[in-house]
């Protein structure tokens, strides 16, 4: 939605009018989405543990994750959102139509994806959403190992980001 | 002056642009006119930046166009885009600022063509909150916020109520009294040629017709005859080679006739016919020009 209103409402030719390097545009647009990330991974990620925490504690059950895990959940969290608000500033880019981004995006997670890790677990690992499970979820067998997974959603968000900031200069603006 | 030079664009097999040229200088107002796809917008656009030209260039003042030259016109396009849910001042003087205006200018740049265009009372107001029109009237002050020296507005009369149609164009004429250059296209032919002096045509990408409006009808190859009859038989029109009835409604007839056409013989057929009441004789209007030109 970073860019995809700016289509929606064409507005997106004052920005052009005023900042002709387009590129720059999309960087600034990148940074901004990277910050809202963030800050959408801290909230989210406190909202889940307090609330998580406080229904394990009512229960009297013991909080099982060990202080690494508990890192891992949190910077994973933080380090994928972040990259999924660049992607989707990289993907409004490429497809423009609001409506069609945020469906194609949804469709893709929860449905696409999930489908090509169930029925190919060895290629779901490199999925999008199976590298942001692994920077998240941990070390098990059917993920890639975190570092990797975070390497590889970074591509993923650069390769879209490029190619979104690719479009965005050659194509008019109508 | 603003020069548009040979400009050339394609879309896939579509030719918008083939060689289009015309100029707009300092303190004169364009009427950019043609039918629908025949490059007005595209030709506007490429002022800006906006599309990439495959031939020709887009000059001021002799040079190419720049970023920093973009920073003093102003731009009204066809498809309005401004911010909806920011207020109309707010969003003018950031817009002003965006232009090269300091944070006090902006502000009092926005407020005073609020107050001119009749938006004052609704300053406050968030964008998506505005009618059509009022929207209209915003848009159009973004355009001047900044104190442009070249104004292009794509169809800015479009949609507009009478009472802000006039206010509009006496923006335009003191614009161009001010020196600025400005350049706008409409399909209200009458308006046009009320308020512009100089005209361009534009069909399927070529210019067909540019400069002094009254030279260009002068020009024409075809005249203007109206006739008023007093009790005319009904589908009556005068039996003349290249005289052709336009236009006829009760008991006047609208003609155009080659020019060529000498104009009392018409007027000796009419009286032959019924009473003559009424009877003019001159140039084509705009409207009609703009047919002869375009339907070639």
């Amino acid at each position: 939605m970073a860019i995809t209103s700016e289509f929606r409402h064409g507005t997106i030719r004052s920005t052009f009018l005023v900042t002709p390097r387009r590129s720059r545009v999309i960087a600034a647009k990148v940074v901004a989405s990277l910050l809202m990330g963030i800050v959408f991974g801290l909230v989210a990620i406190s909202i889940s543990f307090g609330v998580g925490y406080a229904i394990l504690t009512g229960r009297g059950i013991d909080f099982a994750l060990d202080t690494g895990h508990v890192v891992l959940l949190v910077v994973g969290t933080v380090f994928m959102t972040a990259l999924w608000a660049a992607m989707g500033v990289g993907i409004g880019a490429v497809v423009r139509n609001q409506v069609f981004a945020v469906i194609g995006v949804i469709v893709w997670a929860l449905l696409v994806d999930d489908l090509i890790r169930a029925l190919l677990p060895d290629v779901g690992r490199f999925t999008p959403v199976g590298a942001s499970d692994s920077v998240t979820a941990g070390f098990a067998d059917y993920l890639l190992a975190p570092a990797l997974g975070a390497l590889l959603l970074a591509a993923y968000a650069l390769v879209v980001v490029a190619a979104g900031a690719t479009l965005v200069a050659r194509r008019d603006v109508t | 002056m603003l020069s548009i030079d040979a400009i050339g664009k394609r879309f896939g097999e579509v030719t918008a642009l083939d060689g289009c040229s015309f100029n707009v200088e300092r303190g004169r107002m364009l009427g950019f006119l043609g039918p629908n796809g025949a490059g007005k917008t595209t030709t506007m656009r490429a002022i800006f930046g906006l599309v990439e030209l495959d031939t020709g260039a887009v000059l001021w003042d002799g040079r190419p166009i720049g970023p920093v030259e973009r920073l003093r016109f102003g731009y009204m396009p066809e498809e309005r885009g401004l911010y909806p849910r920011m207020r109309v001042r707010e969003q003018l003087a950031y817009l002003g600022r965006l232009h090269g205006l300091n944070a006090r200018d902006a502000d009092a740049a926005a407020s005073e063509w609020l107050t001119r265009l009749g938006l004052a009372d609704r300053a406050d107001a968030k964008v998506v909150e505005l009618s059509h029109g009022n929207q209209q009237r915003a848009q159009l002050a973004a355009a001047l916020v900044h104190t442009p020296e070249l104004l292009v507005l794509d169809e800015p009369f479009a949609g507009l109520d009478p009472v802000a149609v006039r206010t509009l164009a006496q923006v335009l004429r003191d614009e161009a009294a001010r020196g600025v250059a400005v350049l706008f296209s409409s399909h209200q032919l009458d308006l046009v040629e009320e308020i512009c002096e100089e005209v361009a045509i534009i069909d399927r990408g070529r210019i067909v017709a540019e400069g002094n409006l009254d030279a260009l009808r002068r020009a024409s190859e075809r005249r203007r005859i109206a006739l008023r009859l007093d009790g005319a038989p009904p589908g009556w029109e005068p039996e003349i080679r290249g005289a052709d009835v336009v236009e006829r409604t009760n008991g006047d007839l609208r003609l155009l006739v080659d020019r060529d056409v000498d104009p009392q013989a018409v007027l000796a057929a009419a009286e032959r016919t019924a009473p003559v009441i009424g009877f003019s004789y001159g140039p084509p209007s705009l409207a009609e020009l703009f047919l002869e030109l375009v339907e070639r």
